[in-house]
């Protein structure tokens, strides 16, 4: 299950209203706020009383890429691990993170990863916007040209 | 009896100085058209050619007169000339002229007139007698037309056509003459001395007759209040109708930039989805999730994995014998299942089939280059959209602004002069109310009663009374007869007279209107009604109005043997340009002489028409010299002769200056 | 300037009715003159007796 923090809702509220808003469902907003989590390997303190469940599975626009995003869990997982990679290594956080029995690949495991990456993502984005833009072009324009360049940089990635 | 209208002249006043010459002609209809940017001063003009026909400005009070100073160049004077060409069938044709000074110091005006050039120019407005009886507003207003005039002459509840028979043709002169013999009469009978019996009635009398004097003071006075009333009436509806329609030349804006700013908002909606949808490919983000997945691609292949299925193992756990023969004993199969531990499952080896093969496939799509010509053209979207937002929303912004404070102003003043004329006309209709018995107001005091027409037969049977008892019956008798000739003359030839302006009507329609449209005068009553067969309707087509009132106007002054200009305030305003060039075809027919004040948004379909079906037309355009018409004077011809310079004025006489001219000032009042 | 023809022809028409024919052209006379402002208010009175003794008889 896809958990998201629960005042994602109330601070997007104008985004996902807005007249032929690009963000269908609040996964949308999930997938943005799980990158920048990723990118800045923010996964803070994170309390179940903090987030609300919003989907199962992913909807149909991220299906081409449930390989993607599962592998880079992975990725990021062994990235966290300071020890030498081997084969065992590898071996055991795919059987860890994907789950075949799931239409996202993913096993709880990785759900909870994912929720974390995308509440840490959440507080980092409110954080540099308080109050977003209600147009959702003026939103994606701040989200690439602003808060993508500050994720995956050297220093973490 | 012919006029035709030479020109004018102003110095020192509201409108730019300037001088304006025509060109009539006899033996062919002439045609003048004079353009003019909003703000120049058309209107004044307009009202200074009619005080100067009527003389009517000296009435003006100081503070009116005042209103005509030119507020850019205060000066002590100013000057207004009109010129025009008098032939008599008799008489060779002569100049006269108007002149009106005013004095800005003490706020007066004053007249002068030539009529004479043997005699030179004389104070006062002196006009040729044989023009006089033509002079008055009511006849004036008949040549000198502005555009809500054509409405006023077909409206039910004015009595505009009327009262135009009635000024050309000396009718509304018989009305006052009437009142002056019932005064000259009261005025010589009352000097009368009587025997003491008859002292009551002729107090009676008295009383009655002061009472009568009262009330039509107050008639003459709730008439004179009426006129400038109406006056301003005419022009607030005008400029209401104008605010309305600049309004929607704003709204028609508006519209514009919506469908505008809805197109890029399409757009712009359509870009900002392409771009997040690049982004749900993790591979378009960054190129270091593009490595460290490639990374994680390679290391999977030196690994070899996801290598041998989990399966097997566990078949060969269930297996006899091992592969290589060897039996399978409790050993084998634990340190098997211990070993075969890591080993991924068959769906497991799928997923990381499809991950490692994503990885390539997506990769290989991958190009930041594109994703950053996605963002960018997003960018010079937003940019566009932005643009043409603050554009709608200052337009916005400001028609609310101009709508609120002018539309207010004016619509206090309209709806103030619509309730102090009905008060009025209410008040006079009272005055003039038949109904009732004056045998029952006899009997009662002289201010109970305010009606004319009682207090009128109250009085005549008093003076019967008196006059029987003073032996004057005879005379009162003549006098009534000659009231009655009077006033039944007055009804007879009005009836006739609308009968016979009704014919001519129709038979200049039938020159004007367009082949097909069926329409007739089929009376003239207080107003003109119009309509086809057993159809009557209460108004027509804008073109078909504008014929009509221009029939009416030209069957007037020719039937009354005057025939004056016509001269036109928006001559085609409210046409559609059909309409317009079915005008411009027959204009040349309608009178002798035709001028037109209008502005740039009227050429379209007038002028050219014009241009085709007329020979002597005279093209005109006038302008202030200010700065915010230096587009004007830089598109002057360059042949100096069609041009006219003053110290604020321009008058430019070249035909394709005027063609080309456009009016770029914001709509302001003259 | 003369009185307009339908006037005119109303006048004589109205002398008829009221039985004073004979002084239709006195009253169009009148009437021309007052019209063309001739006879300004204050000096109506002397053609005004005129009249009524032409009407009287």
């Amino acid at each position: 299950m896809f958990k998201i923090h629960k005042d994602v809702k109330n601070w997007a509220k104008h985004l996902l209203k807005a007249k032929e808003t690009p963000f269908d469902t609040q996964l949308d907003l999930y997938y943005l706020c799980f990158i920048v989590g990723i990118g800045l390997c923010k996964s803070p303190n994170y309390k179940s009383e903090h987030v609300v469940d919003i989907i199962p599975r992913y909807t149909q626009p991220f299906q081409n890429y449930r390989e993607i995003y599962a592998a880079l869990l992975i990725v990021s997982e062994l990235r966290n691990a300071s020890i030498e990679m081997t084969k065992e290594l590898v071996s055991k956080k795919m059987t860890s993170i994907l789950d075949t029995y799931d239409s996202t690949h993913l096993s709880d495991e990785a759900f909870g990863l994912m929720n974390q990456y995308a509440f840490g993502g959440f507080e980092a984005i409110r954080k540099e916007l308080p109050n977003p833009p209600p147009n959702p072009h003026d939103f994606i324009k701040w989200y690439y040209d602003v808060m993508l360049p500050k994720c995956f940089t050297d220093d973490k990635w | 009896m012919n006029i035709q209208l030479l020109g004018w002249k102003t110095t020192g006043l509201r409108c730019p100085d300037t001088e304006i010459q025509f060109n009539p002609s006899t033996a062919e209809s002439s045609i003048s058209l004079v353009q003019m940017p909003n703000g120049t001063g058309k209107s004044t003009i307009i009202e200074l050619i009619e005080a100067a026909m009527t003389g009517s400005a000296s009435g003006w009070p100081p503070s009116y007169v005042m209103e005509f100073i030119n507020t850019d160049n205060p000066s002590d004077f100013g000057t207004f000339e009109l010129h025009f060409n008098l032939s008599n069938v008799d008489q060779k044709s002569r100049k006269v002229s108007f002149q009106i000074d005013f004095d800005f110091v003490v706020g007066t005006v004053t007249y002068s007139t030539l009529e004479n050039v043997n005699v030179g120019l004389v104070d006062g407005w002196e006009p040729p007698s044989e023009l006089i009886p033509f002079l008055k507003d009511d006849c004036v207003q008949v040549f000198v037309f502005k555009g809500d005039k054509v409405e006023h002459l077909l409206d039910k509840n004015r009595a505009d056509a009327e009262m135009s028979i009635k000024a050309f043709f000396g009718l509304s002169n018989i009305d006052e003459l009437c009142d002056h013999i019932e005064t000259e009469f009261q005025k010589v009978n009352s000097g009368i001395k009587t025997e003491q019996g008859h002292s009551k009635k002729e107090n009676q009398l008295n009383d009655w007759i002061l009472h009568r004097r009262l009330l039509k003071d107050r008639e003459k006075t709730l008439e004179h209040e009426l006129k400038p009333l109406r006056s301003r009436y005419d022009e607030s509806h005008l400029k209401v109708q104008k605010l309305m329609s600049g309004q929607s030349v704003n709204n028609e804006k508006k519209e514009k930039y919506e469908t505008e700013l809805n197109n890029y908002k399409n757009n712009l909606d359509k870009a900002t989805r392409y771009a997040f949808d690049s982004l749900r490919n993790p591979l378009f983000i960054s190129n270091k999730i593009t490595s460290r997945l490639n990374e994680l691609h390679n290391n999977l292949e030196k690994f070899k994995l996801p290598g041998t299925s989990s399966v097997f193992f566990d078949e060969l756990c269930n297996a006899d014998n091992c592969i290589c023969d060897r039996i399978m004993d409790e050993k084998s199969i634990s340190a098997i299942k211990k070993n075969s531990a890591g080993f991924l499952s068959d769906n497991q080896i799928n997923i990381v089939n499809g991950i490692k093969g994503d990885i390539i496939e997506f990769t290989n799509l991958a190009d930041e280059t594109k994703n950053k010509n996605i963002f960018d053209e997003l960018n010079a979207m937003i940019k566009n959209y932005n643009s043409i937002n603050n554009t709608y929303t200052a337009h916005i912004t400001k028609m609310k602004e101009e709508a609120t404070e002018k539309h207010r102003i004016l619509m206090e003043e309209y709806e103030y002069l619509v309730v102090d004329i009905q008060k009025k006309e209410g008040m006079l209709k009272v005055l003039n109310n038949q109904e009732g018995s004056y045998k029952e107001a006899k009997k009662k005091r002289p201010k109970d009663c305010n009606q004319i027409p009682i207090v009128d037969k109250v009085i005549e049977s008093l003076e019967e009374e008196i006059a029987l008892a003073n032996d004057t019956l005879k005379e009162l008798n003549a006098k009534n007869k000659l009231i009655n000739v009077l006033k039944q003359s007055s009804k007879i030839a009005l009836s006739d007279l609308k009968i016979e302006i009704g014919k001519k009507c129709n038979e200049k329609l039938k020159a004007i209107i367009p082949e097909g449209d069926w329409l007739e005068v089929k009376e003239v009553d207080k107003n003109i009604k119009i309509g086809y067969g057993d159809r009557t309707q209460s108004r027509g087509s804008g073109g078909q109005n504008v014929a009509v009132a221009y029939s009416f106007a030209t069957s007037l002054l020719e039937r009354s043997g005057a025939e004056f200009p016509l001269i036109v305030d928006h001559p085609v305003t409210a046409l559609m340009d059909s309409a317009r060039r079915e005008l411009g075809k027959k204009l040349a027919n309608i009178c002798h002489q035709f001028i037109g004040f209008i502005i740039d948004t009227e050429k379209s379909g007038f002028v050219e028409s014009l241009s085709t079906n007329s020979k002597n037309i005279k093209y005109i355009t006038m302008f202030k010299k200010i700065s915010a018409n230096e587009i004007y004077m830089s598109n002057l011809p360059k042949d100096t002769s069609k041009v006219y310079k003053s110290e604020n004025g321009i008058v430019c006489t070249d035909k394709d200056f005027f063609d080309n001219f456009e009016d770029v000032n914001e709509y302001e009042e003259d | 300037m003369n009185v307009d023809s339908t006037l005119s022809d109303a006048i004589k028409k109205a002398c008829n009715e009221e039985e004073i024919s004979h002084a239709s052209d006195a009253i169009i006379k009148f009437v021309e003159r007052y019209i063309s402002n001739e006879l300004p208010s204050k000096s109506i009175s002397t053609p005004l007796q005129d009249l009524y003794e032409l009407i009287k008889d």
